[in-house]
């Protein structure tokens, strides 16, 4: 029973501010509000964005993924993990990292002039926008082709060779077939995080929906313009996952374990060099170059006396909100598992597919549909951390409720039932074995929730109480004010934070894989 | 009439379209070390899981003792029921050691554990990890867990099911040496005859969802109320036969019964003896030499065939002819 | 389960009302909706808040943004103050506030201020093209911003299309050449390359680092710039025709009829009109003070000397949503 009022409690609330915030748009009349050839405009532009987002994100991740696992790389181990690195870079800092690192007075101007160049243009647009999206989203690709192929059974390799396949033949037949799932959904995520990018796209000025949705809700009396374009963006990202959904082919699941670890290309040494020169330019260029141009600004600014602002409440705030996010969302997505892993219910099944597909939409429209919704029914909570915190649950419960769900699934529902025979109450029994077998999971979760609400601009942009600015608060605000040494200090900050519990999360995925 | 320890009455129980339990009736006697046998999917761990408070009946009632624990809008939660589970993986909490896995449960006597872990001869490894015991070990474990409490009854469902062969019958042993010591109730689920027959006091015998006979080992072997039961218990060939005013028979010779006309004999191999006789009714097909013993089948003359469990001699060849001899049959109709 | 996430929750939103609640000070709080961004005011309130005793709660954002909240909010809106950088959002919430004491009205002249007195300008801010004397000579500069549709200056300047200051210019135009002209000139100005921007701040530094020639944007940002930076290239022009390009637009700053402390929002406004936060703002933010002692920015033309068309914020305010339109049917936004 208590199981069910959680989930209800929890689909209501997912799910209700986006059908308010579709009536709301489509309550005003929307062609005297927005004129349809802007529609058409900015949805050709996101598409043209996303596209080339995802492909060149597929590319790279492809290739790092490939040559960490298949073949004799040194240090491959090494290299796997340091081509997760820009996950620590939230986009809107890339986007600060352009805007510092070119343009007369740019860093990496200053070190081509000296080297006898010329200086770098400004990449504002949609060169921009590809490259701080390409460096956000290629690892994401990464880590999840690396453990599809780990696991390519060579069996299936040699017999098809066996059987005389080609090399390109082998290469569709069986390891496509084999990491076609993990590229496929690794895709969809490339392409749903471009669609909801806010931060890089704005301060680059690249017109995309989460860009004129914030212009529109910041420059304008008249909020329908900003309900209508977030409508619009979360009609097309429904579009992209159902759009997936249908066109994914069924599921083969090969059953059995594979006890070989497939087999590993030998690069000659051509091969050899040319392969790390491309992992060394891309970590350099995706990592280190970003934190060398921060720092490098922020020295120059703060040594040419630029007055800099200490973060350090914005930080303590960042800090102790991701860490309330953590707490919470893993507390739902605990409950939640249970009702999913154990009791099967219909109704767990429906309200894990609900979680999914809310927080793939864009988290400026979960900010402007729960603005909404605060404004109108909720006044109480509106403006407090509390409507913060649904943004948070709304957008982040799947990434506690997946390692959690796993967990639970690897405890044998015999031990809960030994425990209730040995005279311990259901409760008694979660506490004393449940809860300590899945710790593990739920820890990895709230892990997750941390990093990801350390790096959330759009929806606590929106939805922040007053007073309430958190280090991606700050940097969006100094950045497009032009302040780009203060800018540049709170983002060197929040990278240090998110560094060190993002090591851990990476190299374990990468070491279980 | 001995005290029961669980009585089942009429329970039913489904889960979707399938039917797992219909008309289920148990009685296991106080202190008997008791089993139910049946094919996989027949519902005896559902029966078992009934019991043990893990599952809800539909209907029907279920008693420990003199304890009503599930009925008509009655459901007494496992943890109150006092009923001791051992699972076929033996369940062993895998992040506490041997010490606090046995002394786990809410009511433990005080010395309890120390006598335990002395029956189940574990004494010294305490501090061990689950993962660090032998497979003998951990059902040893799992059995000083289950009787800790001092329930009024032990199930086991398959509990020997995940040990190699070499290992099973000693730990069969142990387990059951170490239930008549503790003096509890213990109610056994398996599929395997051999196991049922010999470490039970009574059998229950199940199929399609309910019991179809209970019985002592011995007589269930040899008094089973059904060709169905004969044939699941051991091997059984059945012949034709002929009954008129108390006695079938048939070419094999005569048994009693109380039948009337055509019926049937259930006869088991060791039951037959053969002849070499040139002009026997019998012609051997094949043999299957197993060194201690040899199973031999012959066609009869009506086109019937029959084994028979020898000594490892005579040698029989195929296509020789043997006389039969049948010592005892099971009469059943046809 | 569902307690523990109950206890939970209530102790988030618990936390957050204790956070606001500690903060209370003898003399209050007043909580303020700032259009203004933090880096103009913050310093300014926080002295305030040590001076007056009284706590500011300040929620920042655009100034539009800020109005359409306390339109949305109603009756409901914990804000006692609006402090908007455009005369046009002020008037779009003028019937929501109460009118100001004459006390208050008197230190600011009639022209920055609201005709019914429902809000009080602060500061004066004049339009400007901003320009890199090192790409370009002050000399060659567009006589007029309407110059900028023209060939010579395709892509040479910086525009802030979707800024609250840049949406006045466009209202000021509409209200002064009729909509046609400005939505032709608006076309002209999107065929003629533009570099938009999403505020002033990036186009002063663009024009100052020499990535752009030309920007149009106000008069205080280059200031800023060179706090920042210690010394900067780039210099205002004044446009010297008495039109939208030269139009000087105050920051003001009313009261909500429902404020719950109107006392400490009329001190924060009498602090913020007081000598020493005029001089502030002369200094720092390089604003022209609106009280009448005030020294002018310094290098900058008296106000006096400044031509600007005069245009009443109930006006400015009437067309503000038409030059949006205007803006986005230009493909600019």
């Amino acid at each position: 029973m208590g199981l069910v009022a959680v989930a209800a409690l929890t689909v209501v609330p997912l799910v209700f501010p986006f059908g308010f915030l579709l009536w709301q748009s489509l309550a005003g009349g929307w062609q005297t509000v927005l004129p349809p050839g802007r529609l058409a405009e900015l949805a050709v532009n996101t598409l043209v964005l996303t596209g080339i987002v995802v492909v060149g994100a597929v590319l790279i991740g492809s290739a790092t993924a490939w040559l960490t696992t298949r073949t004799d790389l040194p240090g491959a181990r090494v290299w796997s993990t340091a081509v997760a690195l820009p996950l620590v870079i939230p986009s809107y800092v890339l986007a600060l990292v352009l805007l510092t690192g070119t343009g007369r007075q740019g860093i990496l101007s200053e070190v081509a002039v000296a080297m006898g160049g010329s200086s770098l243009p400004i990449p504002r647009g949609l060169f921009g926008a590809v490259l701080a999206l390409v460096v956000s989203t290629f690892p994401y690709v990464h880590l999840s082709l690396v453990p599809a192929l780990r696991t390519v059974d060579p069996a299936l390799d040699e017999i098809a060779r066996a059987l005389g396949a080609g090399r390109l033949k082998r290469m569709r037949t069986v390891l496509l077939a084999h990491v076609g799932p993990a590229l496929r959904s690794s895709a969809l995520l490339v392409g749903l995080y471009t669609l909801a990018d806010f931060g890089a796209v704005s301060l680059l000025g690249y017109d995309t929906f989460t860009r004129a949705i914030f212009l529109q809700y910041a420059g304008r009396i008249d909020r329908r313009p900003a309900t209508l374009l977030a409508a619009a963006l979360v009609l097309m990202a429904l579009a992209v996952i159902g759009l997936e959904r249908f066109t994914r082919p069924p599921r083969r699941e090969r059953r059995g374990r594979v006890v070989r670890p497939p087999r590993q290309h030998q690069l000659s040494s051509r091969q050899r060099f040319g392969a790390v020169t491309f992992l060394t330019l891309l970590v350099t260029a995706s990592v280190g170059v970003p934190v060398a141009v921060l720092g490098a600004w922020w020295v120059r600014g703060t040594v040419s006396g630029r007055e800099t602002v200490a973060v350090w409440s914005e930080m303590g705030r960042s800090i102790s909100v991701s860490i309330g996010a953590a707490l919470v969302v893993a507390a739902i997505a605990i409950p939640i598992a249970v009702l999913i892993i154990r009791y099967r219910s219909r109704f767990g099944v429906i309200l894990e597919a609900t979680a999914w597909t809310v927080s793939a939409l864009p988290h400026l429209t979960v900010g402007l549909a729960l603005l909404l919704v605060g404004v109108t029914f909720l006044l109480p909570l509106y403006q407090t951390l509390s409507l913060l915190f649904v943004a948070y649950v709304t957008m982040f419960l799947p990434q506690a409720l997946g390692p959690t769900e796993a967990a639970l699934r690897e405890v044998s529902p015999n031990l809960e039932e030994v425990s209730r025979s040995l005279g311990h109450s259901p409760l008694e029994t979660f506490r004393r074995i449940t809860m300590p077998l899945i710790g593990k999971g739920v820890l990895i979760g709230a892990g997750l929730v941390f990093l990801t609400t350390m790096k959330e601009l759009p929806a606590t942009l929106l939805l922040r109480p007053t007073e309430f600015e958190t280090l991606a608060v700050r940097i969006w605000s100094t950045t497009s004010e032009g302040f780009y040494t203060r800018a540049a200090f709170a983002s060197l900050v929040l990278i240090m934070i998110s560094a060190l519990p993002m090591h851990f999360l990476v190299s374990r995925d990468l070491r279980n894989a | 009439m001995p005290d029961l320890a669980i009585t089942c009455v009429g329970i039913g129980k489904r889960f979707g379209p399938t039917v797992a339990l219909t008309g289920f009736d148990l009685d296991v006697n106080e202190g008997d070390f008791h089993t139910i046998l049946g094919p996989s999917g027949c519902g005896k761990t559902t029966a078992l899981r009934i019991i043990a408070g893990f599952d809800q009946p539909d209907s029907g009632t279920v008693r420990v003792g003199s304890q009503l624990v599930a009925g008509p809008s009655l459901m007494v939660p496992s943890e109150r029921r006092r009923v001791g589970m051992v699972f076929q993986d033996f369940a062993l909490f895998p992040h506490l050691d041997v010490e606090a896995n046995i002394s786990y449960a809410r009511n433990i006597r005080l010395g309890q554990v120390a006598r335990l872990l002395d029956l189940v001869g574990l004494s010294g490894l305490e501090r061990r990890m689950p993962h660090e015991l032998s497979g003998g070990q951990q059902q040893r474990v799992a059995l000083a867990r289950a009787l800790a409490p001092e329930p009024r009854v032990v199930l086991l469902d398959e509990p020997f099911s995940n040990l190699d062969a070499a290992l099973r019958s000693r730990v069969r042993d142990e387990v059951k040496e170490i239930l008549i010591e503790a003096g509890t109730t213990a109610l056994f689920v398996t599929h395997d005859q051999e196991e049922a027959l010999s470490l039970s006091d009574r059998v229950s015998v199940m199929a399609e969802g309910m019991i179809v006979q209970t019985d002592r080992p011995a007589d269930l072997y040899r008094q089973p109320e059904s060709p169905w039961v004969a044939s699941f218990l051991g091997e059984a060939d059945f012949v034709r036969a002929h009954a008129d005013g108390g006695t079938a028979m048939s070419s094999l010779g005569s048994f009693p019964t109380s039948l009337q006309g055509a019926c049937q004999l259930m006869i088991r191999p060791e039951n037959v003896l053969l002849f070499a006789d040139a002009e026997g009714p019998g012609q051997v097909i094949s043999r299957q030499f197993f060194g201690h013993d040899q199973l031999v089948s012959i066609a009869l003359a009506g086109g019937e065939t029959l084994r028979a469990r020898l000594g490892p001699a005579p040698d029989f060849q195929a296509g020789e002819r043997v006389a039969v001899k049948v010592d005892e049959a099971v009469v059943f109709p046809l | 389960m569902v307690l523990l996430i109950v206890v939970l929750l209530l102790a988030c939103g618990g936390g957050a009302a204790t956070t606001t609640a500690t903060t209370a000070a003898e003399g209050g709080t007043v909580v303020l909706y700032s259009g203004r961004t933090e880096e103009l005011v913050g310093p300014l309130l926080s002295r305030f808040e040590d001076e007056a005793g009284i706590d500011v709660d300040v929620r920042y954002g655009s100034s539009p943004e800020m109005a359409a909240t306390i339109l949305t909010e109603g009756p409901d809106s914990p804000a006692d103050l609006f402090y908007s950088q455009d005369p046009a959002s002020l008037g779009s919430v003028a019937d929501l506030m109460e009118p100001l004491p004459g006390s208050i009205l008197a230190l600011a002249p009639e022209r920055f201020s609201d005709p019914d007195g429902r809000w009080v300008g602060i500061t004066a801010r004049s339009r400007v093209l901003a320009f890199n004397p090192e790409l370009v000579d002050e000399a060659d500069l567009p006589a007029s911003y309407r110059e900028l549709t023209e060939p010579e200056w395709s892509g040479r300047f910086g525009i802030a299309p979707t800024n609250g200051s840049f949406v006045t210019f466009v209202s000021a135009m509409i209200l002064l050449e009729g909509e046609e002209a400005t939505g032709e000139w608006l076309e002209g100005i999107a065929a003629n390359d533009p570099v938009t921007f999403d505020g002033n701040s990036p186009i002063a530094a663009a024009v100052d680092a020499g990535d752009l020639e030309l920007g149009l944007i106000n008069h205080y940002y280059l200031r800023e710039l060179a706090a920042e930076q210690g010394s900067i290239t780039a210099q205002n022009h004044f446009f010297t025709e008495a039109d939208a390009g030269s139009l000087v637009m105050p920051s003001g700053i009313g009261i909500l009829s429902t404020a719950s402390n109107p006392q400490g929002a009329e001190s924060l406004i009498e602090f913020l009109l007081s000598s020493e936060s005029q001089a502030y703002f002369a200094e720092t933010n390089f604003e022209y003070p609106v009280i009448s002692d005030a020294p002018a920015p310094e290098g900058l033309p008296a106000i006096d000397t400044l031509v600007s068309p005069v245009l009443s914020s109930a006006e400015l305010a009437g067309v503000l949503d038409q030059a949006t339109d205007l803006i986005a049917a230009a493909g600019l936004a």
